[in-house]
């Protein structure tokens, strides 16, 4: 039988396969080449992908063999390791100051610092990658984000400009423009924490229900701060602002983080510095609503938490609703909130995790970015240029 | 439909080559093309024709039906039916699925042309490039030098492919 078959077919064979498949299939021939690199095929694909719980994975940095780096498990009961990934060859000379600012829909996106104004989306499942343009920021006080608009079907990347005291100015990127714009939302005068005082990282904010969210202050730096979570919608570009739970709103604001938790909606840990480094985990049970805002961790009974030796780590959840957690070792485990109940996921680490996102795989970017194992090549055009595409 | 267990209505379905299949409505009314036909000609009697499946194609999905509706109302449906689901697509050489894949497509029978795409998917699944020509009997239009610029391009996804079986 040598009759094509009809391509809404082949889209529902080459939806199900996985990403390695797909690539090796644009070898097959022109036509199935041009499918499976058009954007809607992408999309689809992606949907697909999206839609099988046993393809959510996570993200991890840590160090293996005294060697950090960024690791793919399964976001399964065990944890298992799916694979090592490599480091886009053109960004070696930046390890390991590189943070991951978000991943989304198979991208993740890195910023090298401390020169704070490179960045790059990259998708290691097909290893390819873009660099991004420099926007015309002089500021070095940032706070970043990166996201997906659903709106406009669009990758984004936030960065937040503290200038001066309390102003405070957005820019945004967009991967289908391929370039920087100033957003022109006016923004009440709050201040914010934009980098450790420690290791000098960055504050990133996190993508959760379609709004970037980031811890902002009133009051003076070092002298009574009134801490709240600052937003930014990523399809309306309009500011916006949720209160913290009574008894965090005094806080330094570095001792506070913002985490995803469940599919939309917020978490925020405090790290506790003088108390044992005791973290302590909020979740907003309905997003929104500031009378939700529940602690989970630490449990009203202490002595509940005798699986640990000395306070964990929050990191994250996992898909399940469990509290990942960094234990002694360090280690990795899982926290069941309901049962109360600690699992030890074996995989140690020789310093801390320091990162953990879900991750997916996708296609993104088969139709524009740069291989990763490339020399990389020099994009300068500022924000009002249109910038050249990378493939 | 009839709730009459003696006698239940039946439809008949000519294929391609010209047989003739007596099928129970149940089941014909699981092929999209065919129940659209029946609501809009309720009181035909004559056989239905469908130029586009082979004989042994609809005797294959008639197979299957039959069966898979016995699952449907059980209890235990879930795994049996499973079972049964997995060993049916396995019993299917390359160039059945393809064909039963045209029928499914044709006949707009969705849970089946869901299971068989996603049976040729796992098929393709890790194999060659040339494996996946000859499942879908499609020709390799590239020039040499093109397919060598996309293999170079994707050169990690080459590794490790498994033998082709046929």
């Amino acid at each position: 039988m040598s009759e094509y078959l009809p391509v809404e077919v082949m889209v529902e064979i080459l939806r199900r396969l996985p990403v390695e498949s797909v690539v090796k299939c644009r070898s097959v021939c022109k036509r199935w080449n041009s499918l499976i690199t058009n954007p809607s095929f992408i999309s689809t694909h992606l949907q697909t992908s999206l839609s099988k719980p046993h393809n959510q994975l996570l993200l991890l940095r840590y160090s293996k063999n005294d060697k950090e780096s960024l690791f793919l498990h399964f976001d399964n009961d065990d944890c298992d390791e799916f694979k090592q990934l490599h480091f886009p060859l053109a960004f070696n000379n930046y390890f390991p100051f590189f943070q991951v600012v978000g991943s989304c829909n198979g991208l993740v996106c890195l910023h090298h610092y401390p020169d704070l104004l490179d960045s790059i989306f990259w998708n290691p499942s097909i290893q390819k990658y873009i660099e991004l343009p420099k926007p015309s920021i002089s500021c070095y006080n940032l706070v970043f984000g990166f996201g997906f608009d659903s709106r406009t079907n669009d990758h984004k990347l936030l960065k937040v400009a503290l200038e001066g005291k309390t102003s405070i100015k957005a820019y945004l990127f967009s991967l289908n423009e391929n370039s920087w714009k100033r957003v022109t939302a006016s923004f009440p005068q709050y201040a914010m924490e934009t980098q450790s005082w420690t290791t000098g990282a960055s504050q990133i904010a996190t993508f959760v229900n379609g709004a970037f969210h980031w811890v902002g202050y009133q009051g003076e730096q070092g002298f009574r701060y009134r801490c709240m979570i600052l937003g930014f919608d990523i399809s309306t570009e309009q500011f916006f602002v949720l209160s913290l739970p009574e008894s965090l709103i005094g806080c330094f604001p570095l001792q506070l983080l913002i985490m995803k938790y469940e599919e939309s909606s917020i978490a925020v840990v405090k790290t506790d510095w003088e108390d044992d480094e005791q973290d302590y985990l909020w979740v907003m049970k309905k997003y929104g609503v500031v009378g939700s805002w529940a602690k989970v961790l630490p449990l009203a009974d202490h002595s509940d938490q005798s699986g640990f030796e000395r306070s964990p780590t929050v990191l994250g959840f996992r898909k399940n609703g469990e509290v990942l957690l960094e234990v002694i070792g360090p280690e990795l485990a899982s926290y069941d909130l309901n049962h109360q109940q600690v699992k030890h996921l074996g995989i140690r680490s020789k310093y801390e995790f320091t990162s953990v996102h879900s991750y997916v795989e996708s296609l993104v970017l088969l139709d524009k970015g740069v291989d990763a194992g490339c020399v990389s090549y020099a994009n300068h055009a500022n924000d009002d240029s249109s910038g050249s595409d990378a493939s | 439909m009839s709730t009459d267990t003696v006698k239940t209505k039946k439809t008949t379905l000519r294929t391609a080559d010209k047989e003739e299949f007596e099928v129970d409505e149940a089941i014909a009314m699981e092929f999209g093309t065919v129940k659209s036909f029946l609501l809009e000609n309720p009181e035909s009697e004559d056989p239905i024709p469908l130029p586009n499946v082979s004989s042994k194609c609809l005797s294959t999905i008639i197979e299957y039906f039959t069966s898979h509706l016995a699952f449907r109302g059980s209890s235990s449906e879930e795994d049996e039916a499973k079972a049964y689901h997995e060993q049916f697509v396995k019993a299917q050489d390359n160039e059945s699925i393809k064909e039963l894949i045209m029928a499914a497509n044709y006949l707009d029978i969705k849970d089946m042309l869901d299971m068989l795409t996603q049976a040729a998917a796992d098929r393709l699944k890790n194999k060659s490039v040339e494996y996946a020509r000859r499942f879908f009997g499609v020709e390799n239009d590239f020039s040499p030098e093109e397919e060598a610029a996309l293999r170079e391009e994707h050169k990690w996804a080459f590794e490790g492919v498994d033998p082709d079986e046929d």
